[in-house]
């Protein structure tokens, strides 16, 4: 939702550990993260913040699974799920991207390959079959013919 | 124009290799690959497969590089694919490939409805697996209910790479539900010919009984040339017809046709011709009268129909005609202008019940002689009712019961005809019998008494004569059959064989009865045979009853294999005593025939021994099979007829007959003075059907009389049966004789060269050469065309 | 020589009881008699089905040309197979009945013709029945 970005954050983990680089905070083991309806669990999250302490920056990786993210774009909308080995949310573009057995569920679509990134706030979406690292995998679609707008 | 076509790999087409089918007609044949994508759960689900995807700006779906899309059963491969955001359609930009089923599609560039069957192709070379059709067309669109338009289009079912012929057309429609495609401003092209143009054109693109073209039949015969369009129209699911305009170079301009239909309890089929004043060639047949038929029309009608109201009541009608008889001389009937003595007239209700069996039947025939005389005209039936019936009771008593009842008529001028041919009228013919059967595994005896009555009616109209018009004939007809059956067990060429040796007595007397004023409708003397040895009747029909006291004996032996109980071998010798001459010829009357002017006749009716008749049939191997025949006159130490067979039967189809036949002038006494062959004869004949490949069947015959030193029937045939089209040429050389056996001079000769080519898949094959070769190559089966 | 009286050494048939399933035709009759002369009762509980195909009849003109006096080769085959009721297997599967015949036929007259086709067809019916009986009294059921 829009007013997820205004919305407190709330981070359970098995413990925390602070980076001494300026305010970016690691949580590790059994991460969950809610910021409105945004939510995300992952094995170990990185949390950054800018200057005026807000996050503006975060990576999780999945350990046993893959790190996953969800969020409700709009009251009306499906709830977003997006899987992959790293998930980077980058707050101030409402940008997120899945990287290595990504996958995304998005209004009745779903996407799988290498990397899918896509904006929270439009349904802005690009799947691709290599990530920078160079593993490969070919990007399969499942498109549902009455997409709702 | 069509675009020029893809190479043989970029349409599924796998040559052979070693692994080709014996059977295969064409090089190879056309593998659709397995699917790239698996379909979704739903028939609606679309499944996608590229290198990246994304949504566009307005709502749209972008797949790129290598993008297979897979909806249902069809699958659409191209490098880029763009989805609208209604998400109906999906675009693709070339080379596409697009398949459904067993459809191949390749192209520049399309789009596929995603929400329908509909797609289309520009630039498209398409492939239909199943019926090995292909092609190509500037725009190639599947429409919603399924079929598919073609503009600028080809077409064709020969392998890729071969142009031997292909429609080309402005706008092809093709049907795969109904199996047929139309095509309009549609021209043949033969190697990139244009050969033939139709406005409008309508094939059947499988082997369904499809409307479309029946490939032309070419005949040359004598100086006429000939040639036959068939178009063959299927009206309905039971009924088609074929309407054949055909060009006799001598006789001007045939409209052929034929109408057939198929019911569960009931088929039928009419044909017909009809030419309007014939420019009348002369004939094949130097003894017809030159410009015989001009400015005549000369037709001919065959209706046929059988059917059933229940399994065992079955009704059959039958209606022939033709303008003269000369008509199938000059226009034959079919390829090779195979033989047509008669067209028959039938009406035909049969009764065929456990015991009884009951028939009613209207029959007459028209003799398709030029000219014919009067004495040739057969008699009708007007009509003939039959009732037989048999009963057979477990202590092996039996009774049957024979009896026909006929009023004989034909439309001839008494005065001109022979006497005893002259009269028409009723006969009623009662054959009651009894007898005994004791049928037991090593012999049988059957005593049986028959007792036959007849009846006649007859009218001589304006012909003067003092015979009787009210006749009637009982004699009794007395047989005594028996038999035994010795057996033993043998080991031959390294098998077990059962041997049996079947002694044979028979007896049979029946009183000669002065039939000297008798007709004759429907009777003829038989000739000798194996059979006749066992039956005390000396003619067909019920005109005549011969007298006759004779005693048969005889001996047959059979090598049965065991494990089957199939016969290899069977021998039989046999003769009959006569202890009596036999009076009664076809005159009827009491004295024996003149010795000086008739010596044969004189000599078969007085001789008291039969010739000795010797019946070999031996299945040499599986595939040799022989017959021998061989009549012998001990008396006059003379063969009176020889008849050996050699047959050979390949699984694969090859063929090959020999025969040879000799007989004695005047041994089938038969028919009358002017039917008797006015010579010994003797036969040769051979004939082969040869597969060479699957594609090549090689057929030829030749019978040869040695009595006159001429080739009586020289045939030989070709069929090319290939992957997209046939071909059947046949040279057929003949001897008419004019249906004057007694003699040679009014023979003559006809000849000629027929063709017949077939585009697989552009018409339907329709009838022709098949059944010609098939009637003429005893054991030979032609290949269909598929 | 070894000969004997066939029946007098071992059981000529080993059926009594076959299921006749045929058309409608000359050649199921003549077959039926055969069978009961022989013997076999026909019933459709029995424990052997015979399935007897159509005749097929080549009928080949052997002077060729255009004869009207000719001799015709008349060849007459029925396939048939034989299946226990109890478990439908197939004693028989590929049973063939085959017999030819040649008569003299003058095409003068067709009453004479039609009746000297009936007859040789008639001919060769009861040799196809004839054969069938010696192939069924291999079978042990």
């Amino acid at each position: 939702l829009e007013s997820d970005a205004s919305a407190p954050i709330e981070i359970a983990a098995d413990r925390l550990e602070l980076d001494n680089r300026a305010g970016t905070a690691v949580y590790i083991g059994d991460v969950e993260m809610q910021q409105g309806s945004m939510k995300l669990t992952a094995g170990r999250v990185e949390i950054e913040r800018n200057g005026q302490g807000e996050v503006s920056l975060v990576t999780a990786i999945g350990e046993s699974e893959r790190a996953y993210l969800e969020q409700k774009p709009a009251p009306e909308d499906p709830i977003v799920r997006g899987w992959g080995r790293t998930v980077i949310y980058h707050a101030d573009q409402r940008r997120v991207e899945l990287i290595n057995q990504a996958e995304l569920h998005q209004g009745g679509d779903t996407f799988r390959g290498a990397y899918v990134e896509y904006f929270l706030d439009r349904r802005q979406v690009q799947a691709r079959s290599e990530t920078g690292d160079g593993e490969r995998e070919r990007v399969r679609m499942t498109l549902t013919p009455q997409r709702t707008q | 124009a069509p675009p020029p076509s893809l190479p043989a790999e970029r349409l599924d087409w796998q040559p052979w290799g070693a692994d080709a089918p014996s059977n295969a007609l064409c090089r190879g044949r056309y593998v659709m690959p397995p699917y790239a994508l698996a379909p979704g759960e739903t028939p609606e689900q679309i499944l996608s497969s590229s290198d990246s995807a994304e949504y566009g700006e307005a709502g749209e779906t972008l797949l790129r590089g290598e993008v297979v899309l897979r909806r249902d059963t069809s699958q659409l491969q191209a490098p880029l694919v763009r989805v609208n955001a209604a998400r109906d359609t999906a675009f693709a930009e070339g080379p596409l490939t697009l398949r459904d089923r067993s459809l191949l599609v390749r192209g520049e560039s399309g789009q596929l409805a995603l929400d329908s069957d509909a797609a289309q192709v520009d630039t498209a070379h398409y492939v239909v697996h199943e019926q090995r059709l292909r092609g190509d067309a500037q725009r190639l669109a599947r429409l919603e209910d399924g079929r598919y338009r073609l503009r600028e289009a080809s077409y064709t079912t020969c392998e890729p790479g071969n142009n031997l012929w292909r429609l080309v057309s402005n706008d092809v429609v093709l049907d795969r539900e109904e199996g047929f495609g139309t095509a309009t401003h549609a021209r043949l092209e033969v190697g990139h010919v244009p050969v033939f143009y139709w406005p409008w054109v309508r094939f059947p693109i499988d082997d369904r009984r499809q409307s479309g073209f029946l490939w032309p039949t070419i005949g040359i015969s004598g100086d006429s040339f000939d040639y036959a369009q068939p178009y063959y129209l299927n009206l309905g699911p039971n009924y088609d017809a074929t309407i054949t305009p055909r060009w006799v170079s001598n006789h001007g301009l045939l409209m052929g046709g034929e109408f057939r239909y198929l019911f569960p309890t009931d088929e039928g089929q009419i044909e017909g011709a009809y030419l309007s004043s014939d420019k009348a060639g002369e004939s094949d047949n130097p003894n017809d009268p030159e410009d015989a038929f001009e400015g005549e029309d000369r037709w001919y009608v065959d209706y046929l129909h059988r059917g059933r109201f229940s399994p065992r009541l079955r009704y059959n009608l039958r209606y022939g005609a033709a303008s003269d008889g000369r008509y199938f001389d000059d226009f034959g009937r079919d390829f090779g202008e195979a033989e047509t003595e008669y067209l028959s007239r039938l009406a035909q209700l049969s009764y065929s019940g456990t015991t009884w069996y009951l028939e009613a039947r209207t029959q007459g025939y028209q003799r398709l002689e030029y000219p014919l005389d009067e004495n040739d005209k057969p008699f009708y039936r007007l009509p003939s009712l039959t009732a037989n019936a048999s009963w057979e009771q477990d202590n092996g008593f039996y009774q049957q019961w024979r009896s026909n009842a006929t009023y004989f008529w034909r439309d001839v001028d008494e005065t001109a005809v022979p006497l005893r041919e002259s009269a028409t009228g009723s006969r009623v013919h009662l054959a009651p019998a009894v007898g005994w059967r004791g049928d037991e595994s090593w012999g049988f005896l059957e005593p049986r008494f028959a007792l036959l009555y007849t009846a006649y009616d007859l009218d001589y109209g304006e012909r003067e004569t003092d015979f009787d018009t009210g006749l009637t004939r009982t004699v009794p007809v007395s047989s005594l059959d028996s038999g035994l059956v010795f057996e033993r067990d043998v080991d031959l060429f390294d098998s077990a064989w059962r041997q049996t040796l079947e002694p044979r007595l028979y007896y049979a007397y029946v009183p000669e009865r002065d039939q000297s004023e008798f007709p004759d409708f429907d009777t003829s003397e038989r000739a000798f045979s194996w059979g006749q040895l066992w039956t005390p009747y000396r003619f067909s029909g019920a005109d005549r009853v011969g007298d006759v006291n004779k005693l048969s004996y005889g001996v047959s032996t059979r090598f049965i294999e065991d494990d089957s109980g199939r016969e290899r071998v069977s021998l039989g010798v046999g003769q009959s005593a006569y202890l009596d001459d036999r009076e009664i010829g076809m005159e009827g009357d009491l004295d024996l025939p003149d010795r000086e002017s008739n010596y044969q006749a004189w000599y078969d009716a007085t001789r008291d021994r039969s010739p000795v008749v010797t019946q070999l049939d031996w299945q040499v191997t599986d595939r040799w099979s022989t017959r021998y025949e061989w009549f012998y006159d001990a008396h006059r130490e003379l063969t009176e007829r020889t008849a050996t067979y050699l047959r050979y039967r390949h699984p694969e189809g090859h063929v090959l007959n020999l025969g040879y036949r000799w007989q004695l002038q005047g041994f089938d006494p038969s028919g009358d003075a002017e039917d008797r062959l006015g010579y010994n004869r003797e036969d040769y004949d051979v004939s082969f059907a040869y597969r060479a490949s699957a594609n090549l069947d090689l057929i030829g015959r030749f019978t040869y009389d040695n009595t006159n030193d001429r080739a009586l029937e020289q045939l030989a045939g070709v069929q090319w049966n290939d992957c997209c089209y046939g071909v059947q040429v046949a040279w057929r050389e003949w001897i008419e004789d004019n249906d004057t056996a007694n003699t040679t001079e009014d023979d003559y000769t006809d000849r000629g060269i027929f063709l017949r080519f077939v585009f697989k898949g552009l018409g339907g094959v329709g009838q022709g050469t098949e059944s010609f070769f098939e009637e003429s190559i005893p054991g030979y089966r032609p290949t269909q065309f598929q | 020589c070894g000969f004997h009286l066939r029946g007098t050494q071992q059981q000529p048939l080993a059926i009594d009881a076959v299921d006749l399933k045929a058309p409608v035709s000359l050649l199921t009759d003549e077959v039926s008699r055969t069978l009961a002369n022989a013997g076999v009762t026909l019933s459709d509980q029995a424990p052997l089905i015979l399935n007897l195909g159509a005749e097929r009849v080549e009928d080949i003109s052997l002077r060729g040309g255009g004869m009207i006096n000719d001799e015709i080769e008349l060849r007459m085959v029925a396939p048939y197979s034989v299946q226990r009721r109890s478990d439908n297997a197939y004693l028989v599967t590929q049973g063939r009945l085959e017999s030819a015949t040649t008569y003299l036929v003058n095409n003068d007259d067709p009453l004479v013709r039609d009746e000297l086709q009936a007859n040789a067809l008639a001919e060769l019916r009861s040799d196809l029945a004839r054969q069938l009986l010696t192939q069924l009294g291999t079978l042990t059921p």
